[in-house]
């Protein structure tokens, strides 16, 4: 009888842990496998779309649960300049071309993904901003650039994230939200234009 | 050697079956997480409007906030009937998603007339949506000028976006964020 239970009772607790093991995996790893990458943005093109099938729509119900169809918005993350990771000790250069959108934004956030704490509170620069700023770029940096658009990039977060893969040497990460999106941005997303992030000066 | 080979096809099916129910059931999960986290909040919110303030770095109940956006949350709640959604936009940009609790994105609409750079925001207007249970009643919405909407089950979230990209933009999202209702028709 004993035999039987833990013959029985072992098979059922591996069960458990294997099936939310890979059930976490998924949700905490998978999601950035699927994402097509352009340049140094990365988007997630599934995400609150018929198309996704459960395995997306459970990470994206993880990872954005109310998030827009991408016939409304599309969003695109980056945490690196030219392949390297974003660094609180550089600035940068963020060179926007000309999209095919009804408008934009790119917000900063730190890694623990709210907005940066600081003395300023340009967490955002949006296609209106950006063009009354009079120059094609946009400034990423933790001291106020003498002119132009401006990304305040604030106080490192106080917390890592549980989770957070310790390959992960980005200090915080840039997210780029195209609103009303043009066919490029649904039907070529790896290749549409976006912004070019270049790092100007590392202290 | 046999019952060893029972207990792998028993764990390993159970393993199978753990992970699809996991798989299948995060999205109803998170959406009740979601529900029962702003009922528990101070401002429960069920059939009313609940206006977020403008997204800070004080503000941490949101990961990844869009400082660019006003946004409004309704918890509809359809166990006793239609449930009405009204409201304007003035300036900017709008939006409202419509989310079941499987976190499907079953209805949207937006201001937005057109796609990409050549796209035109519409002049000033209004919004009228009835989400109902069941089809019982819908012409006569409809004839009051109501969308409607049929929702899977008893709830489902509504939130409404405007833009805020300049103070002029942003002060037109707060008069129509204060103006729209959610409330039992």
């Amino acid at each position: 009888m004993l035999k039987k239970f833990f013959f029985w009772g072992s098979a059922i607790a591996t069960a458990l842990v294997l099936g939310f093991a890979g059930g976490g995996t998924v949700l905490l790893k998978m999601y950035d496998k699927y994402a097509v990458e352009n340049g140094d943005w990365k988007a997630n093109t599934l995400t609150a779309s018929d198309e996704a099938g459960p395995w997306m729509r459970a990470m994206s119900s993880f990872g954005g649960p109310l998030a827009q169809r991408r016939e409304y918005s599309v969003s695109y993350r980056a945490t690196s300049a030219a392949g390297i990771p974003l660094s609180l000790r550089c600035t940068y250069r963020v060179e926007v071309p000309e999209m095919d959108v009804a408008w934009w934004s790119i917000t900063v956030y730190g890694v623990d993904g709210f907005l940066m704490r600081g003395d300023d509170t340009n967490h955002s620069v949006n296609s209106r901003v950006y063009d009354t700023s009079g120059q094609d770029f946009i400034t990423l940096s933790r001291q106020h650039p003498e002119q132009g658009a401006w990304l305040a990039v604030g106080e490192p977060a106080k917390e890592i994230p549980k989770g957070r893969p310790k390959t992960d040497r980005y200090e915080f990460d840039l997210l780029l939200r195209l609103y009303g999106p043009g066919d490029a941005y649904l039907d070529s997303p790896a290749s549409a234009p976006l912004p070019v992030i270049r790092v100007e000066d590392c202290r | 050697m046999k019952s060893f080979l029972k207990w792998m096809a028993c764990a390993l099916g159970g393993a199978v079956l753990v992970h699809v129910a996991v798989i299948f059931s995060m999205p109803k999960f998170i959406m009740g997480g979601l529900w029962e986290g702003a009922v528990k909040g101070e401002k429960a919110a069920v059939n009313r409007f609940l206006a977020a303030d403008k997204a800070s770095a004080e503000n941490r109940r949101v990961v990844r906030p869009s400082p660019d956006l006003l946004h409004s949350t309704c918890l509809v709640d359809l166990s006793s009937g239609p449930v009405m959604l009204e409201g304007e936009w003035l300036a900017g940009y709008w939006s409202l998603q419509l989310y079941d609790m499987r976190a499907s994105n079953f209805a949207s609409m937006t201001n937005l007339e057109g796609r990409g750079s050549a796209a035109q925001l519409k002049s000033p207007g209004t919004f009228k949506v009835a989400l109902v249970p069941t089809p019982a009643g819908r012409a006569e919405l409809e004839s009051q000028g109501y969308r409607v909407f049929e929702v899977a089950g008893e709830r489902a979230i509504a939130l409404v976006r405007w833009s805020a990209l300049d103070a002029e933009q942003e002060n037109a999202a707060l008069a129509a964020q204060q103006g729209a209702r959610c409330y039992p028709g």
